[in-house]
């Protein structure tokens, strides 16, 4: 039985799984409080994760129907990310499994992203090329087994869905519009104006998002107001459409070079439906399988973190007691 | 009646295991800014070296600051989750009082002015007046977060005859504070400066109770609103790790 805590960005959650079945898992959402900055705060996201934490680890434990002295491991975010979140959800993780005897799991954020598809339905095994695009990382990543990770290809500058947030932004939606973005869009024509896909070269994996969001200040400037208020929608689907070619591209074309047969998604900007069709499409094009966990699994979740540290050792007791957090960590190597 | 107090609003790190009025245990270390990292391994050796066991303890308390957010809440996030954990009750308690409460158990006047200061960094200081009255202090202002410059003015306008002055706020600003004439710090020697848990233990004892239904009790007294101009659009974790060469 395993009890896992995030608290990475601006989220405060907590799961618990045992064995193969996930009991609970439960997210409690900063946005509304972040959303008048325009962005997270952190000091804003720390503070908050502190009021909760306690609170959200008791809604997993009653949702899940288990006692706390039950608990056999505590896994817990350890990066990256924020780091006066972290701070709260490590310090919470260990104090928890030094009061109940319990051992102790560090996990990486990323790692946690991964392990999402490893819950069900359909559980994926690797070998598999993951995505990993939200809002806070734009990743490609081999996995070879379990515990083996191989970054193919990162962005060199904003998340994927940052860079759909700001595309929200500049067009007057709310933050974070990457979802309101993708229902405009939907209405909209992709093809009306012509946006730069970043890095586009064959055999480069690396994503950049900057140059497409310059580009759309830009264009939203030189059409003036009147022009932007009634082609909205074919800006949002265009703009929507040069963010979302940039990843199914180098996603295909990487597992292609890779000889890989199955690709996983991970993170929020998952949910986005261009994304999701058009990746649709290419794979079946190509025979490839693809695997898109349920939408609350793909956003910051805690059942992600608990579904990776199955796969983890428990770290050796007394020492975890001095683990700590790191803001700027990767993949384990 | 077991129980133990935490105290992680300065650089220094205090602990204490006692009874409420009764001490059996105390720990201090220079924690920096590596409070998660020291806390924890600290309290294992603590009950180690008395016998004791987790299960024995029976109450919480909790230093609630102000002072440095990192710290306190890595502070109040144990001692919220060994009181969540381990069934028993939690409080929190002022880093301040706990101050006062040290120099006012100490010899002197029946009745003194003192004022607690903790640094609160970015060139001020946060600072509650006490009165003190037969060992017993009563807070007589708010909490400011003040220049020391401000302070002595604030402090000059409110007090009846010079305020004994202590706490870290007043050591990184000794001189200054030593030339006012309305404050009369303690020699930076003085161990009182520092802020002891054992001075939280007292807090023990209250009736109020952190239980399933009542979860955000105790929480940092942060004074400072936070730092809106400080906000982030989240940049790629990536981009972090590659700034920093940690990652490709
Ligand atoms: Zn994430």
């Amino acid at each position: 039985m395993i009890l896992a805590i995030e608290t990475s960005c601006d989220d405060t959650c907590a799961a618990v799984i045992d064995r193969d079945s996930l009991l609970s898992s439960i997210v409690s959402s900063q946005t509304r409080f972040h959303a008048r900055y325009g962005g997270v705060v952190p000091e804003v996201a720390s503070r908050r994760h502190l009021e909760l934490i306690n609170a959200v680890v008791e809604e997993s434990l009653v949702a899940a129907g288990v006692r706390i002295d039950q608990i056999r491991r505590v896994a817990v975010t350890t990066g990256p990310g924020l780091i006066g979140a972290l701070l709260v959800g490590v310090a919470t993780a260990k104090a928890i499994a030094f009061a109940i005897g319990a051992g102790l799991a560090g996990v990486s954020h990323l790692e946690g992203h991964v392990a999402a598809n490893y819950l069900p339905p359909g559980p994926a095994e690797p070998p598999f090329l993951c995505l990993i695009a939200s809002g806070g990382h734009t990743s490609l990543v081999f996995v070879a087994g379990q515990r083996s990770f191989r970054v193919i290809g990162q962005t060199l500058d904003d998340a994927a869905g940052e860079a759909l947030d700001k595309g929200a932004r500049l067009l007057g939606l709310d933050y974070p519009g990457g979802a309101a973005l993708d229902r405009l869009a939907s209405s909209g024509t992709p093809g009306f104006a012509a946006f730069p896909v970043g890095l586009d070269r064959k055999g480069n994996f690396n994503f950049s998002f900057s140059g497409v969001k310059t580009a759309l200040y830009y264009y939203l400037r030189d059409a003036g107001p009147d022009m932007v208020r009634m082609r909205r929608a074919d800006i949002a689907a265009s703009y929507q459409e040069a963010v979302v070619s940039a990843l199914v591209k180098k996603t295909v074309s990487a597992a292609e070079s890779l000889g890989c047969k199955m690709i996983c998604l991970a993170g929020g900007v998952s949910a986005n439906s261009e994304l999701r069709r058009r990746l649709r499409q290419e794979c079946n094009l190509r025979g490839i399988g693809l695997k898109i966990p349920p939408p609350e699994l793909c956003t910051d979740n805690a059942a992600m973190i608990a579904s990776a540290a199955r796969f983890l050792p428990d770290l050796p007791y007394p020492e975890w007691l001095s683990m700590g957090a790191r803001a700027a960590s990767g993949f384990p190597v | 009646m077991l129980a133990l107090a935490i105290d992680t609003a300065t650089e220094v790190c205090s602990i204490a295991l006692g009874a409420r009025d009764k001490v059996i245990d105390e720990i201090a270390f220079e924690a920096g800014r590596s409070h998660l990292e020291k806390l924890l391994p600290a309290v294992r050796r603590m009950f180690e070296r008395q016998g004791l066991g987790l299960r024995e303890l029976e109450f919480i308390a909790a230093g609630t600051g102000p002072g440095t957010f990192s710290g306190l809440r890595v502070g109040i996030a144990t001692c919220r989750a060994l009181s969540q954990a381990l069934t028993i009750p939690v409080w929190g308690s002022s880093s301040l009082g706990a101050l006062a409460a040290g120099v006012a158990a100490s010899p002197g006047g029946q009745q003194q002015s003192l004022m607690a200061a903790i640094n609160a960094r970015r060139g001020q200081v946060f600072a509650r007046l006490y009165r003190k009255h037969d060992r017993q202090i009563r807070p007589v202002s708010d909490i400011h977060c003040l220049s020391p410059e401000d302070l002595v003015e604030v402090v000059t306008r409110a007090a009846a005859g010079p305020v004994i002055a202590f706490g870290d706020g007043i050591l990184a600003y000794h001189e200054f504070f030593s030339a006012a004439a309305s404050i009369r710090p303690l020699p930076p020697q003085d161990k009182r400066h520092q802020v002891r848990a054992a001075h939280h233990l007292p807090a023990a004892g209250s009736k109020q109770r952190y239980g399933p239904g009542d979860p955000g009790k105790v929480l940092p007294v942060y004074i400072r609103e936070p730092d809106a101009d400080r906000t982030v659009l989240l940049t790629d974790r990536t981009v972090l790790l590659r700034k920093r060469g940690i990652w490709q």
